[in-house]
């Protein structure tokens, strides 16, 4: 395992560097940021009782919103990236900066006050000398509490393209990459301790040192952030975002090398594992995205509103879900690559080859094999309950199983058959076989480029780019790139790129 | 010369302060005392407008201290020592000393200077206390440094509320002692809030007794004692006067005979007095308004009182 680490760190030492400093901005400004409102307010309300405590319940109640439902209701007001994040985690972290420096401020013994008071100190004396310094440690305690929750919250950043560490711990998760996992996660926690630690250490310098401190953070970090936001204003951006997952990363970067080689005057930004379909679908119609790939069925089952029943040709399949998002969305769906990523069973090679399995229906042959599913497979109309019924098939036992998990248990002998997707690597890595859908049960999933009507009309040279890859890469090629990523850990962007040239879709 | 005419405060229908009148002579020790909640503190800290009355006055040299318009520059004028000393903790000795120093806007070598010459007059060496931090004072040591704090930007008045009632009886003593000996160098008015009557007697030139926000009297130690006005103030020092006793005492339980003394003591002489007397004339007998007392009466009276002394 350290092995593996280790090299994947040699592999993508400077990406993480990068991650870990996007990591470290976003942290560092989201706590100033908070401090610059949390502490000012917390000192105008210390004769305001009321109002302090108003503060303090309302400041109570962001807290308890989830953090993907304050992140989904920003998206559409600020868009994605590194605003709406900044906003969430901000929001997170007054609660613990007021509040402690609320307490702070207002238990402070009153002899201490009335002595303050008696002897006619100025206001600013009074509040810098004598109520800050004794509020301090509650208020380094709160600040302390605040940057340990931000950074971990801000691994959440990277759902929706603020990047940060937590792009490696979505990675981790999405391609079974304990190593990326680890780092992302490690890094996230030795983050979070030294910035308690330097807090602490902060705790015995003085408070001129700390507002010097404060001040010159944020003038540096405002500097750079408005650097960046002016040098990224100068050229028109695409924003092309992807799934969780390897699949979509590759797919991604496909297009943007596409839509560059077409015009090399564009700059492309890619998000890849930017969250699920929800998160995707609003960012796209709500502008902030421009581009992201969506499978047919997904769009007909979950997208789009429709009576009818999903066909089971994929060209029908594809004109039904293009039409309907052209209706409802104003969205255009571009054709979509020959791959289909759907539902399949799969066996072992061994029991392929000794029971003659080549088609669902060939397993009503064999009743004694035990079964393994996606808990979501399990339930669904068309998942186990309608196959079951379409072939008439009996399994001796039949059990849920986390995905990730299963192809383990049938490789091992645990199970004997499964579920699964077409495209999924370890059909390579286990050397598994795929039984024909011959009765064309499963609804057809072809992943496609989708946008508004808008954008496309704006930029044809992107479609026209875009539509080259339409009816190419074959659901073995895609099994292929899938295995590359996924399980030797090769980068989706080297991995793209190498394919296009092989195609001879780029030079 | 600090007045209070008619001053009043109430709570609702409760008057913690009922139309108090009193008046305390410039470079005066004025004793505030009373049990708590009788409204010595509220009466004090209206002098400073830490507290307002809701009707009366209060004048500080003919002038209303409600007129003014500028309350910090009042205070500034006025000393202030809290019970323990109240030194804020995140200073060191000398930056607390120095607060109304630095509020006056003097430089720092002044500051440093004064800081430096209060240190030595209550006999705290500066070299090692200037820079300590109260956490590493005594009881005794930072109520010391709480006091030159009141005393530091020299103001007309000093105002102390309970300084002295968190420390052990012996640096009560020592503080008591100071307290006394700097008045009589500095000729500053100070108004000294206590509950404790042997405090009150120990330090006041003159002192107040207050009770449930009324003013009950208003004297010397020896006039209090001597001629105490009500009951209530004849109980709050029934336990001094039993420590110090008074000729009066002595004519009422029946001593001395009618006739004409060598000297004339007040029927309000303490023991003590009529003792040093006899001390330089062992056989003088004194004249108390109409009767003469013996030097063998005060023999025969000691002898018969030494019960309640016990």
């Amino acid at each position: 395992m350290s092995q593996a680490i280790l090299t994947y760190w040699q592999e993508n030492g400077a990406e993480i560097w990068r991650a870990l400093g996007q990591h470290l901005a976003l942290s560092l400004l989201a706590t100033l940021i908070t401090m610059v409102i949390a502490i000012p307010l917390a000192v105008v309300l210390i004769d305001h009782r009321r109002a302090g405590e108003a503060v303090l319940q309302v400041a109570s109640v962001i807290q308890t919103i989830p953090s993907l439902a304050i992140l989904g209701l920003l998206i559409p007001l600020v868009g994605i990236g590194t605003v709406p994040a900044l906003i969430a985690l901000v929001l997170y972290a007054i609660m613990p900066v007021f509040s402690n420096t609320y307490a702070g401020l207002t238990n402070i013994d009153p002899r201490l006050i009335e002595a303050a008071d008696a002897f006619g100190v100025s206001r600013r004396f009074k509040l810098f000398r004598v109520q800050l310094p004794l509020a301090m440690p509650m208020i380094l305690t709160g600040l302390r509490l605040a940057a340990v929750m931000v950074i971990g919250t801000a691994t959440l950043a990277a759902l929706i393209g603020g990047g940060g560490l937590g792009t490696y711990i979505l990675l981790g998760i999405q391609t079974n990459n304990n190593a990326a996992l680890i780092i992302g996660a490690g890094l996230a926690a030795a983050l979070a301790l030294i910035a308690s630690a330097m807090i602490k250490l902060l705790a015995r310098g003085s408070w001129r040192w700390l507002a010097g401190g404060t001040v010159a953070l944020l003038v540096i970090s405002g500097t750079a952030l408005g650097v960046t936001t002016w040098r990224n204003a100068n050229r028109e951006t695409i924003t092309i975002a992807g799934k969780m997952g390897g699949e979509p990363e590759v797919l991604i970067h496909m297009y943007k090398d596409l839509i560059q080689a077409a015009d090399p005057s564009v700059h492309v930004a890619v998000k890849p594992n930017f969250g699920g379909t929800a998160f995707l679908f609003k960012g796209l119609t709500s502008g902030k995205i421009d581009i992201y790939p969506e499978f047919t069925g997904t769009v007909l089952q979950s997208l789009v509103k429709t009576d009818q029943a999903v066909p089971h040709q994929p060209a029908k399949a594809y004109q039904q879900a293009k039409q309907l998002l052209a209706r409802q969305f104003q969205l255009t769906y571009l054709p979509p690559m020959a791959y289909q990523n759907g539902y399949m069973m799969t066996v072992r090679r061994a029991d392929a080859e000794r029971y003659q399995l080549q088609t669902i229906g060939d397993l009503q042959r064999v009743p004694q094999f035990q079964a393994a599913y996606d808990p979501d497979f399990y339930q669904q109309a068309d998942g186990w309950p309608g196959l079951q019924q379409a072939y008439g098939l009996q399994f001796s036992k039949v059990r849920t199983m986390e995905p990730a998990l299963r192809y383990e248990a049938l490789a091992d002998k645990h199970v004997d058959v499964t579920d699964g997707y077409t495209t999924d690597p370890q059909i390579k890595e286990y050397d598994l076989v795929v039984l024909e859908d011959d009765q064309a049960f499963f609804p057809p999933y072809q992943g496609a480029p989708l946008m508004s009507t808008t954008f496309a009309k704006a930029h044809p040279k992107v479609v026209q780019a875009l539509n080259r890859l339409a009816g190419k890469v074959t659901t073995a090629q895609m099994q292929a790139l899938n295995y590359a990523v996924t399980v030797k850990h090769e980068k989706a962007a080297t991995v793209a790129r190498r394919f296009l040239k092989d195609q001879g879709l780029i030079d | 010369m600090l007045t209070f005419k008619q001053v009043t405060k109430a709570y609702g229908d409760q008057r913690a302060l009922d139309a108090v009148s009193l008046t305390i002579a410039s470079h005066e020790l004025f004793v505030l005392v009373g049990p708590s909640g009788s409204g010595k503190t509220t009466l004090l800290k209206m002098i400073n407008r830490l507290n307002t009355p809701t009707s009366g006055q209060i004048l500080i040299d003919d002038s209303d201290v409600a007129a003014v318009t500028d309350v910090r520059a009042l205070r500034r004028r006025i000393g202030y020592v809290l019970q323990g000393g109240a030194l804020f903790p995140n200073m060191t000795v000398a930056q607390n000393v120095a607060v109304p120093l630095a509020t006056l806007g003097w430089s720092q070598a002044a500051q440093t200077a004064r800081v430096t010459e209060l240190l030595t007059q209550v006999g705290l060496s500066p070299e090692r206390f200037l820079t300590r931090k109260p956490s590493e004072l005594s009881g005794g040591e930072a109520q010391r440094v709480g006091i030159i704090r009141a005393l530091a930007a020299k103001p007309d008045i000093i105002l102390m509320d309970e300084p002295f009632s968190a420390l052990d009886p012996l640096s009560r003593t020592q503080l008591q002692a100071l307290v006394r000996q700097l008045h009589a160098a500095l000729k500053t008015t100070i108004v000294f809030v206590t509950h404790d009557m042997d405090e009150a007697l120990a330090l006041a030139d003159r002192l107040a007794v207050m009770h449930a926000g009324q003013l009950q009297q208003v004297g010397t130690p020896a006039e209090l004692l001597g001629a105490p006005a009500n009951d209530f103030v004849a109980q709050f020092f029934a336990g001094a006067r039993d420590a110090q006793q008074y000729l009066r005492q002595v004519i009422a339980a029946g001593f001395g005979h009618p006739g004409t003394g060598e000297q004339a003591l007040a029927p309000t002489a303490t023991l003590q007095a009529w003792a040093q007397v006899l001390r330089q004339t062992p056989t003088q007998a004194v004249q108390v308004g109409p009767t003469v007392l013996e030097p063998a009466d005060l023999i025969a009276y000691l002898a018969s009182t030494k019960e309640v002394r016990a």
